[in-house]
């Protein structure tokens, strides 16, 4: 079974996200609530895939993912930047801290999400089109 | 200043274009072109801060020259270099917005001084623009996070993640879905709005698939349509590749949708028609709706935000009328053309094109590529 690693400072959004993942994929959910606790929580798990919000305390998620992106056992996990932001040039600087794709909260429509994870766990590409409410 | 500033010198003549370079260099990093036209083309390859300008030059003049700098990126400070003393030219510059003016032949320290001094107004305004621009992100950010909360809640209970709902539940829930959908429209438009007005929208070029932006726009709304039993049929080529700005075309499309779904009846109808113009370079779609239109005199008025025809109207279907205004804000901005005809009970037509590769007209925000 897949590992999902979830990165929210949000617990509310901590809790959507994981239920809909948990009804919709066969994946086994993991929770932080910000950068250091999710570099701290994937270092013993090791997920196979990391959904990260960005703005968060302590440490946001363009550093956890730079950060990860550096050792060796994650330096090769994909990870998608989930946020409220939702503007293109937030897109860009995720895409450029490492992120794979970037899904703006809230999201409309989870079996695309679920699709875009099923991908990347499955080939390791990226490259899917955004989803979620993104305003210009 | 941790970092040199780009400075650019305009001038025709070799004796103060190298002078002006000698007297800066130590200081600031100094490009140099003999031609109005090249300082325009220098732009787009150097991150300029400064453009000291003679004004008296043959062929685009000085003061144009001046007005496409500004146009390009207002930010950017501007000394006038005069040799002929004339005031008139000078004054006519600093109208346009140049920092200050000196007369040839300069002193060595008055130049420096200015020269110093605008760069300190530029780099107030820069960063002034930075925190307008990162509160206006974190207010966005502020007001979708619990949004976005309410819509997944919302939408896990109406799944019927946790049990099964009773009708009248289902029903209810289905209102506080759509309503947050609403909400949700009006925080974007409200914020694009800002950051037009505030002059924080940058043009983000990608190519994208026109249509698959369509499809996703009428998906966005299929409740709605779903609600009203409203007939949408789409003509458009299964791929369309554009050069452009998605996000803002998006949201254009968006909000000329809601509005055509809005004010079309229930079991009305909505043609969508997408396809390159006919004029070149043009991406255009068109709108028809079955709706109760509208006289022409009104469609003008239609662009004011907060206008909607009439207060009856108003009564009969809720809305501040911003969808239009950002809608027709956006689309200048990308440099296309929103066209709306109407008639009373003759449904509106919307036509709207956006260019492939968008020239921004009149926008505060720098270019980037």
């Amino acid at each position: 079974m897949n590992k999902i690693l979830i990165v929210d400072d949000n617990l509310d959004n901590q809790e959507i996200l994981a239920r809909r993942l948990r009804t919709l994929g066969n994946f086994e959910i993991a929770v932080a609530s910000n950068g250091k606790e999710a570099l701290e929580i994937a270092s013993v798990i090791k997920p196979d895939l990391i959904l990260m919000d960005l703005r968060m305390p302590v440490m946001d998620g363009y550093e956890a993912t730079r950060a990860l992106h550096e050792t060796e056992w994650g330096k090769n996990t994909p990870v998608i930047a989930i946020t409220a932001y939702a503007s293109r040039e937030h897109k860009h600087k995720a895409l450029t801290a490492g992120c794979c794709d970037f899904i703006a909260k809230p999201i409309l429509d989870y079996n695309q999400v679920v699709k875009t994870i099923q991908a990347l766990l499955g080939s390791g590409e990226s490259g899917t089109p955004s989803h979620g409410f993104q305003t210009a | 200043m941790e970092e040199r500033a780009n400075i650019l010198v305009v001038d025709d003549e070799i004796g103060p274009r190298e002078s002006l370079k000698l007297i800066l260099k130590p200081y600031y990093n100094v490009y140099t072109v003999e031609k109005p036209t090249d300082a325009i083309a220098m732009l787009d390859h150097v991150p300029v801060d400064l453009v000291t300008l003679d004004l008296k030059m043959p062929g685009l003049s000085g003061t144009k020259v001046l007005e496409k700098i500004k146009q390009q990126d207002p930010d950017i400070e501007a000394i006038i270099i005069t040799g002929y003393g004339s005031m008139d030219t000078a004054i006519e510059g600093l109208r346009l917005g140049a920092f200050d003016y000196i007369s040839k032949p300069f002193d060595v320290n008055h130049i420096l001084t200015l020269v110093r001094r605008a760069l300190q107004r530029r780099q107030a305004k820069m960063e002034l623009k930075n925190v307008k621009s990162e509160f206006l992100a974190n207010i966005s950010h502020e007001l979708r996070t619990p949004l976005s909360v309410v819509i997944g809640f919302v939408s896990i209970l109406l799944d019927q993640l946790l049990g099964q709902l009773t009708e009248q539940q289902q029903k209810i829930l289905e209102r506080v879905y759509k309503n947050s959908g609403e909400l949700l429209e009006l925080v974007d438009n409200v914020l694009v709005l800002s950051s037009l007005n505030a002059g924080e929208l940058t043009l983000m070029t990608e190519v994208f698939d026109a249509r698959a932006l369509l499809d996703g726009c009428v998906k966005r709304y299929e409740n709605l349509v779903k609600d009203k039993n409203i007939a949408i049929t789409i003509e458009a080529p299964t791929k369309l590749p554009s050069l452009g700005d998605p996000g803002k075309s998006a949201r254009i499309v968006q909000n000329l949708l809601h509005n055509a779904i809005k004010f079309t009846p229930a079991e009305g109808s909505i043609t969508l028609k997408l396809g390159e113009s006919t004029a070149k370079g043009m991406v255009e779609l068109e709108i028809i709706d079955t709706g109760m239109g509208m006289p022409e005199q009104h469609i003008e008025r239609l662009f004011q935000p907060f206008q909607q025809m009439d207060s009856s109207i108003r009564r009969q279907f809720s809305g501040l009328g911003l969808g239009l205004t950002v809608a027709r804000r956006l689309t200048d901005f990308l440099g296309g053309n929103l066209q709306i005809r109407s008639r009373c009970d003759a449904g509106t037509h919307v036509v709207l094109s956006i260019p492939q590769e968008p020239q921004p007209k009149n926008t505060v925000a720098r270019h980037t590529v």
